[in-house]
């Protein structure tokens, strides 16, 4: 009998050994989040490029680039003009000069057209809660209600995702299909055949403007026009 | 004459050490030491630094400074133990921005890549020295798995890959107690571990080697 309870105290104490160490390991696994913390406002953002590998860019002189931005929201588009987008708008007007091609006036014929957007979208989506359902399923036993799920938490519950970044992207006027084609809607259907976005931070000032576009040319080498 | 002297008292000598050796070796021979009779427990708490190794490296290839292990064993009155073992082993490494290419896109970021292991093995050990020891060396292979989190940052934006794989741990230690059938002891551990995880940038599988030094615990 007294070998029975000296085993129980034993017992009891690799079990409180084993919450120990769970606690310790819950503490010790917010190291990840905390990994970019220190992360400047300059090494946040991700600039990402992509491109056409059918096209030869030589085969362009000219661009078209309004002087606004559009603001895409989800399927609805508007334009505007901040500080921050004129800023967008000469960077990228200077990049693609510096690169040989040539602007033309508003309502000319270009080979290139140059859009920059703004994207705001927002999702929502539903999920279910695994756990509520157990809930109801054990309601019966007290005992495990220490898990913090409320008999009245829903089974379903929506979240909101919201997708922020800028885009510029460059489609071919030159080779546009002609008007009837292609779309039921009678439009043309235009190829973009260059695509940068700069995404992981949001741009705020006229020093983050400058570093992105910056850094999408100097990445898009083959984006030059022919002598 | 000279010589027969010299040889009794060599005989004589040695014959004393004979027999402090083998006292020291079998403990109290009236009174054994209940690790030698019983099932007897051990545990241990390590702080360790590791080394990434093989497919580890081609992701972070810098030295790992927070790491901890945690040791569990029911120790046999042979010389046998098994135990479990847990801990948290973390490495970071951030990268000046780049440009990456990823199939048709080129992404330019800054990286800080992270990895997060906490293993959950079995292991099986061998003493050099019986349970009541003050100095045991050991022997140990552990099996069984590891929960594994990649998670490689592009800027602010997480490339991640988790899960629960398989691991192997051979290791080799010793444990110092100071003097015989004492509970309190010092530890340090050399652990070769080999997870079976790969993801993008780490290929194959993700071996490190963890050195570690820590307490250690026994008793019944």
């Amino acid at each position: 009998m007294n070998m029975n309870m000296h085993q129980q105290r034993k017992a009891g104490k690799w079990k409180l050994g084993a919450v120990l160490l769970l606690i310790a390991g819950g503490g010790l696994l917010s190291c990840r989040e905390n990994a970019i913390k220190d992360l400047s406002p300059a090494d946040s953002p991700v600039y990402i490029t992509n491109y056409d590998r059918s096209v030869n860019f030589g085969q362009y002189k000219t661009f078209s680039l309004p002087d606004s931005v559009i603001i895409e929201s989800n399927d609805s588009y508007a334009t505007s003009q901040t500080p921050l987008s004129s800023r967008f708008v000469t960077n990228v007007a200077n990049a693609l000069t510096a690169k040989g091609f040539q602007r033309v006036n508003r309502g000319d014929n270009a080979d290139l057209g140059v859009a920059i957007i703004q994207v705001n979208n927002q999702y929502t989506g539903v999920a279910s809660n695994p756990y509520s359902y157990y809930s109801g399923y054990w309601g019966g036993f007290g005992g495990l209600g220490g898990y913090g799920y409320s008999p009245y938490y829903p089974s379903y519950y929506t979240y909101q995702v919201t997708d922020q970044y800028w885009e510029v992207q460059i489609v071919d006027l030159k080779n546009r299909p002609t008007a009837g084609t292609g779309t039921s809607t009678g439009q043309p259907q235009l190829n973009v055949i260059y695509d940068a976005t700069i995404r992981g931070a949001d741009v705020t000032d006229q020093q983050a403007v400058d570093n992105a576009i910056t850094a999408i040319f100097n990445q898009s080498p083959y984006l030059k026009a022919s002598e | 004459m000279k010589s027969i002297i010299a040889f009794a008292a060599l005989m004589a000598l040695t014959t004393t050490t004979w027999a402090q050796y083998r006292n020291d070796n079998s403990g109290n021979n009236e009174f054994p030491s209940p690790y030698q009779e019983y099932v007897t427990f051990n545990i241990a708490a390590r702080y360790g630094v590791a080394f990434p190794m093989g497919g580890t490296q081609g992701y972070i290839d810098k030295v790992s400074p927070t790491n901890f292990a945690l040791e569990g064993e029911w120790l046999f009155p042979k010389r046998f133990a098994i135990g479990i073992k847990t801990g948290y082993q973390y490495n970071k490494q951030r990268l000046d921005r780049q440009v990456y290419d990823y199939g048709d896109q080129s992404i330019s970021a800054v990286q800080t890549r992270t990895l997060s292991v906490i293993p959950a093995m079995v292991s099986l050990s061998y003493y050099f020295a019986d349970n009541a020891a003050a100095l045991r060396p050991y022997v140990q292979m552990a099996g069984g798995g590891a929960y594994v989190d990649y998670t490689n940052y592009f800027g602010t934006l997480a490339d991640q890959s988790n899960g629960f794989k398989g691991a192997i741990a051979p290791a080799i230690g010793v444990k110092y107690y100071g003097k015989r059938e004492q509970g309190l002891g010092a530890e340090i551990q050399a652990q070769y571990q080999n997870i079976f995880f790969n993801y993008d940038l780490l290929k194959n599988s993700a071996p490190s080697l963890m050195i570690s030094a820590g307490i250690s615990y026994r008793f019944y």
